[in-house]
């Protein structure tokens, strides 16, 4: 094995020039003379990751990317963008998590590469448009998961769609199903935006399974003066198992904001549970208080989904966090053994309750974890300091919207998560597509630590695993890179690592490094006595591109230790026009466990779950050189004062989970 | 020396005047300005594409010109659909080429428009106005073809639209030329995308 010294610092583009610096010098005294002069700050947000703005302030076309470089056509305007290939663009489809179809267009379905061939050559273009098939190019983006649900056989996934473009819009309810939650099939739109109650848009909503297996589903409409109502669709053939078709409700809207919600404060109902005293379905439902800045859920209650009783007060509040969306509501239980639980289980001192909200204000998803007491409809947090919001959440990187349902197949509790893009619109313009679902993931109350929630990627993903290499007990010295001999494409892979820190390091008295925190750390090249280290992925030979995954070990002023777990994007890729960040959070380690992560690498997406899913992360990452066979796979250790024994790394190559696209004619 | 400290005088005021704003825009707000400021939006065009975006409500003066944006580009691509159902109902010949015209025109008023959104976010406010002009002059050359092709034009709402929403990202992005406080939104506008 070769130990190579870590490089001091990364590759990256030729330096700016002089006179380029200096406008930016300008600019930023001028922006920090104003800063300092308004010295405002929002209140109630968390403090947010350092995004470092990728372009310089002042960089003009001269200096900007030719247009011959990136291909287009002389149509387009100059601009500053990073000049992306379609090789590049095209490397950065995921294999196997669920996105929106790729471009079609009239009379037949090309491949992707011929695809963007044909995009990027103004002669084709021009050919295409002068002749029959002025092309009805439909490119896509695919946010917010609805309705998730497993019924007869099929596990269905709705989302907020855009048929027509990368960008927000036209919003309907695309449809897909799949028999494990990894192979789908795109099914045609379950439901467009067709009646004055959802004419701006056909919102989130959940599905509720009623006792006879009947199915409904309540969602938001955006009424044609853009209000926000909960409106009731079910099933045209409930015998259908594709659940192809679907009908509104006559008594559409069935909810409206009640007074003192503002019509734009009103959406996202949850899947509703049964509440055996009262013979009645309660659902939540997400709304802010503006007095105090405050997220706010409200209960009703309904016996037939058509006429609703609003319960007096809130099921709970949190001053400072604005709007919620997304609101989710379910019980975990609290024994090993208790796996995932319907949304109905309510009562019982073996239960929690997990709510959960998407916060507006700062774009993340939190969660809590508390008491529900059924007969005041109102729900305690365990740890107020923890509270929705401002404590713990789902995901510490890319990842929003999400909404969990419950598996009655396999009796668990399944996490659906929208993973936007941090690239710039022009790429997403470009490539014709924008967003994903992250990999579904199990949720269980962490029974060993009590306070956090287990996420893990649901068993299926083990079915694309295709050929495993395993590297075992390699011992990297303290500012040392191991190269790990990965065969094959290091795009698409499922690696799950052991890492242990040598004990004598751990035992010396070193300095306190309480301030740690992921996303002010400065990343991976940051040295401390005991990190970082940990994995690069999506890593070229040269190491100029890189996605650091890693711990860093903080000691504390007691003496203890805590342990940190990061995503370091900021090398991840040379292009400077999309968001880089350091991401993370905290993760519990118990007395006598090892560091343990597994990381999903799919193209331009890395998830990876440390400690069995206490803390998880997403990254959207978007390499120029680390594509196709030159992505590899390091280990790392940067810690000043510390031995890392990687004591058992488990590689396996992922095959593609191809999605079937069922309105294809062919 | 006197134009800097001129300068920073009216830093200091607009910022002190800015200190009542919360994090969030007012869309009514914003609109009435933005109409007030060019004859070509109207009020409720503006507010209505701003409630019809979810992420109006929380976003500041600047996330509003960048929605407006997005919102160009959306419409962009609808308007190209629209030009697809044209050509396949309309035999005229030179309906036709103008009709291909404004399709080209239109699909690169998409990557216009995306260089603008960008722009907005980088707070690169200068590049953003030019290439919202760009994309308000591709809209006015499709107005002009198919003007020149000589029917009425099918396509004068979509066009017209198109001016709009650009423009209204323009008239915006100055009204924040006057408000700098809305530089330390970076952040928020960072994770609109």
């Amino acid at each position: 094995m070769d130990y190579a010294p870590i490089p001091s610092s990364p590759s990256s583009r030729p330096p700016h020039r002089s006179l380029k610096l200096l406008s930016f010098s300008l600019a930023a005294i001028l922006l920090t003379i104003v800063a300092v002069l308004n010295g405002r700050y929002r209140s109630g947000t968390s403090p947010e990751p350092v995004i470092h703005p990728t372009s310089p302030l002042s960089r003009g076309p001269s200096d900007g990317v030719s247009e011959k470089t990136s291909g287009l056509g002389l149509l387009r305007s100059p601009s500053s963008h990073f000049p992306w290939t379609n090789t590049m663009l095209q490397w950065q489809r995921t294999a196997f998590h669920f996105q929106p179809q790729k471009n079609w267009m009239n009379g037949f379905l090309p491949s992707s590469s011929s695809l963007f061939f044909l995009f990027s050559n103004r002669f084709y273009r021009s050919l295409m448009f002068c002749c029959l098939f002025v092309s009805l190019a439909r490119i896509s983006m695919d946010p917010d998961p609805n309705g998730p649900v497993f019924y007869k056989g099929w596990y269905h996934l709705f989302y907020q769609y855009n048929p027509d473009s990368a960008v927000w819009g036209n919003i309907t309810w695309g449809h897909a199903v799949s028999r494990d939650l990894i192979h789908w099939r795109h099914l045609p739109l379950a439901m467009v935006a067709d009646h004055w109650y959802d004419l701006n848009g056909v919102w989130t909503g959940s599905a509720t399974i009623l006792p006879d297996g009947n199915l409904i589903m309540l969602y938001t409409g955006s009424t044609n003066e853009s209000v926000q109502v909960q409106n009731l669709a079910v099933p045209s053939d409930p015998s259908d198992p594709l659940l192809l078709k679907w009908i509104k409700s006559d008594a559409n809207p069935v909810l409206l904001p009640p007074p003192g919600v503002g019509p734009k404060d009103f959406r996202d109902p949850t899947t509703a549970w049964y509440e055996e005293e009262a013979a009645a379905w309660r659902l939540a439902i997400g709304t802010k208080e503006d007095e105090g800045h405050s997220g706010i859920v409200l209960v009703y209650q309904t016996k037939d989904f058509l006429t609703y009783e609003l319960l007096p007060g809130m099921l709970h509040a949190v001053a400072g966090t604005g709007m919620w969306e997304c609101v989710d509501f379910y019980p975990v239980g609290t024994k090993a053994e208790d796996g995932g639980l319907d949304t109905s289980v309510t009562t019982g001192e073996k239960v929690k309750h997990v709510l959960k909200a998407s916060m507006d204000d700062d774009r993340h998803d939190y969660y809590a974890i508390g008491t529900y007491d059924s007969e005041t409809a109102r729900w305690v947090p365990d740890d107020p300091e923890m509270d929705v919001g401002i404590g713990l959440r789902y995901d510490w990187g890319k990842f929003y919207a999400s909404k969990t349902f419950y598996d009655t197949k396999s009796s668990r509790r399944v996490l659906w998560g929208w993973i936007g893009e941090t690239d710039s619109e022009y790429a997403d313009i470009q490539k014709g597509w924008a967003s994903l679902q992250g990999i579904p993931r199990t949720v269980l109350l962490d029974v060993k630590t009590g306070s956090n929630l287990l996420q893990w990627p649901v068993e299926e993903v083990k079915s694309l695993r295709a050929g495993s290499q395993e590297f075992t007990n390699i011992s990297v010295s303290s500012g040392s890179v191991v190269p790990l001999d990965v065969l094959n494409s290091a795009a698409q892979l499922d690696i799950e690592a052991e890492f242990e820190i040598d004990a004598a390091s751990l035992a010396e008295t070193l300095e306190a490094d309480v301030g740690y925190n992921c996303s002010t750390s400065g990343g991976a090249n940051r040295r401390g006595a005991l990190g970082p280290f940990g994995l690069l992925v999506l890593a070229d030979p040269k190491l100029s591109e890189q996605t650091a995954v890693y711990f860093y070990i903080a000691k504390k002023t007691d003496g203890g230790l805590q342990t940190h777990f990061c995503h370091d994007e900021m090398q991840s890729s040379c292009a400077n026009d999309i968001y880089k960040r350091v991401v993370g959070s905290k993760v519990p380690v118990l007395d006598g466990e090892t560091l343990t992560v597994r990381i999903l690498v799919d193209h331009s997406i890395v998830e990876s779950f440390a400690q069995g899913g206490r803390t998880c992360i997403t990254s959207r990452v978007y390499p120029t050189e680390a594509i196709y066979n030159s992505a590899r796979v390091f280990i790392f250790n940067n810690a000043t004062g510390a031995r890392v024994t990687a004591k058992s790394i488990k590689i396996w190559h992922m095959n593609s989970a191809n999605i079937i696209d069922s309105r294809s004619p062919y | 020396m006197k134009s800097i400290s001129i300068t920073l005088l009216c830093l200091l005021l607009s910022s002190l005047t800015i200190q009542l704003d919360g994090g969030a825009a007012s869309i009514e707000d914003t609109c009435k300005a933005a109409a007030a400021a060019s004859p070509v939006i109207n009020y409720d065009f503006c507010v209505s594409t701003f409630l019809g975006n979810p992420k109006s409500g929380s976003a500041d003066t600047r996330g509003l010109a960048k929605i407006a944006a997005l919102t160009a580009i959306n419409h962009a691509s609808n308007i190209k659909i629209e030009i697809t159902d044209l050509l396949k109902k309309s035999p005229d010949p030179a309906i036709k080429s103008a009709l291909n015209q404004c399709f080209r025109l239109y699909d690169s008023m998409s990557f216009t428009l995306a260089n603008a959104a960008d722009a907005i976010n980088a707070d690169r406010d200068e590049a953003a106005k030019g290439f919202l002009k760009t994309g308000i002059q591709e809209a006015e050359d499709c107005a002009a073809a198919l003007e020149k092709a000589g029917k009425a034009s099918p396509l004068t709402k979509g066009n017209s639209d198109s001016v709009e929403l650009s423009t209204m990202s323009l008239a915006i992005l100055d009204l924040i030329a006057k408000k700098p406080s809305d530089h330390d939104d970076m952040m928020i506008r960072a994770v609109l995308v």
